[in-house]
């Protein structure tokens, strides 16, 4: 896991906690989770994380965004688009 | 083995879709198919207890659902993700139906995609009097549960609201009503909401008239027999007279949900929104083509 991810597993899982206020998940985020293995990761923990993540990345994203993210990895390739443009 | 049988890609697909605005019953009609032998419905790629409790089953299509609406290449990648062979494979494999049927408002956007790459699969299109969506999906105050409709702009949104309003279709860059959009209240977004949506059937049926079916939602309360005979002819649901008797009395079992709706009848709305209403009915029934 790099860098990115490991700070994007970090910030999803503290989106996630906050949310539900618990300390911690019943399984860890890994460079793996998305919304179809977290269960703690659905439809009314969506906004928190979405909106955490951009905040924390400082991501200038609409609600058309919102696709990319569903999943560690396809908020990484997000990031990495974003950065690279 | 059967599930062989059943997931090979050589066989016909039973793999079928119910495409409407949503508030046409969908979570009746999901449980009133589920009871019926060999058929598992969905409700938006849940399974449903009696309970109502939910099990996902498909994968989720709701962010996508925006995406697929501005570009169709986006509907296909999509489906080729989503609803794929492998995909819909294991699903009736796990379910051990002979029929599967995903009810849900995303098969609007998705419709072309999953014609074309599924050559064995119907859709029913229900389409329900626009007035009466409108009122229905149109939330003024508190939180909507089923939230199908733009809500009232300046209504505060749960979570569950947002994430939902996230995918749901509002006009593109390019269309005239894009500009409008901001000034528009719920009444005017549902309004389009419908007119799109059901743009978007009725050019599936248009394209594919042999595996399209459309029927009116209104046609479930006042000719039951007429609603369901053309659902199962509609998916190759073996049918008998007690099959639609059964389902004949599902509905009066299940659909007594009182109305609530935050919005009054159109001879109340301005004449502006009764204007655009009208042009929305004409609009649909001019492609409208049993």
């Amino acid at each position: 896991m790099n860098n990115l991810e490991s700070e994007i597993c970090k910030v999803v899982e503290m989106a996630l906690c906050e949310n539900l206020s618990v300390k911690n998940l019943a399984s860890s985020i890994t460079r793996e989770a998305s919304m179809a293995n977290i269960s703690e990761w659905d439809s009314l923990s969506f906004v928190a994380v979405f909106l955490s993540v951009s905040e924390h990345f400082k991501l200038d994203v609409e609600e058309d965004d919102a696709i990319h993210f569903q999943s560690v990895q396809d908020i990484c390739n997000l990031i990495e688009e974003i950065r690279e443009s | 083995m059967m599930t062989h049988q059943l997931i090979s890609k050589n066989q016909p697909s039973r793999f079928n879709v119910v495409a409407s605005t949503g508030r046409t019953a969908t979570t009746f009609i999901t449980h009133a198919l589920t009871s019926l032998p060999g058929v598992t419905a969905l409700h938006e790629g849940h399974a449903l207890s009696k309970a109502e409790t939910k099990t996902a089953l498909l994968p989720l299509i709701n962010l996508e659902n925006s995406q697929c609406y501005k570009s169709p290449s986006k509907a296909f990648s999509i489906v080729e993700k989503k609803r794929s062979h492998d995909v819909i494979a294991s699903v009736i494999e796990k379910s051990n139906a002979n029929t599967l049927i995903d009810i849900a408002y995303y098969n609007a956007t998705i419709i072309h995609a999953l014609l074309e790459t599924n050559q064995d699969l119907h859709v029913v299109g229900i389409i329900r009097n626009c007035e009466n969506f409108v009122r229905s999906a149109s939330r003024i105050t508190g939180e909507d549960i089923m939230a199908v409709g733009w809500p009232a702009p300046d209504k505060p949104l749960t979570s569950r609201e947002k994430f939902i309003a996230m995918g749901r279709i509002k006009p593109r860059k390019c269309q005239p009503e894009f500009s409008e959009w901001a000034e528009w209240g719920s009444i005017e977004r549902n309004i389009w909401l419908w007119r799109e949506t059901n743009n978007l059937i009725l050019k599936a049926k248009n394209e594919f008239p042999n595996r399209v079916s459309l029927i009116s939602f209104e046609t479930l309360k006042l000719d039951p027999k007429k609603f369901w005979n053309l659902v199962l002819s509609a998916f190759g649901i073996p049918k008998s007279d007690t099959t639609i008797l059964e389902l004949e009395e599902f509905i009066g079992d299940r659909n007594r949900k009182a109305s609530g709706y935050q919005v009054p009848s159109a001879i109340h709305w301005t004449e502006k929104q009764r204007d655009m209403l009208k042009s929305a009915e004409t609009h649909i029934q001019s492609l409208w083509r049993d």
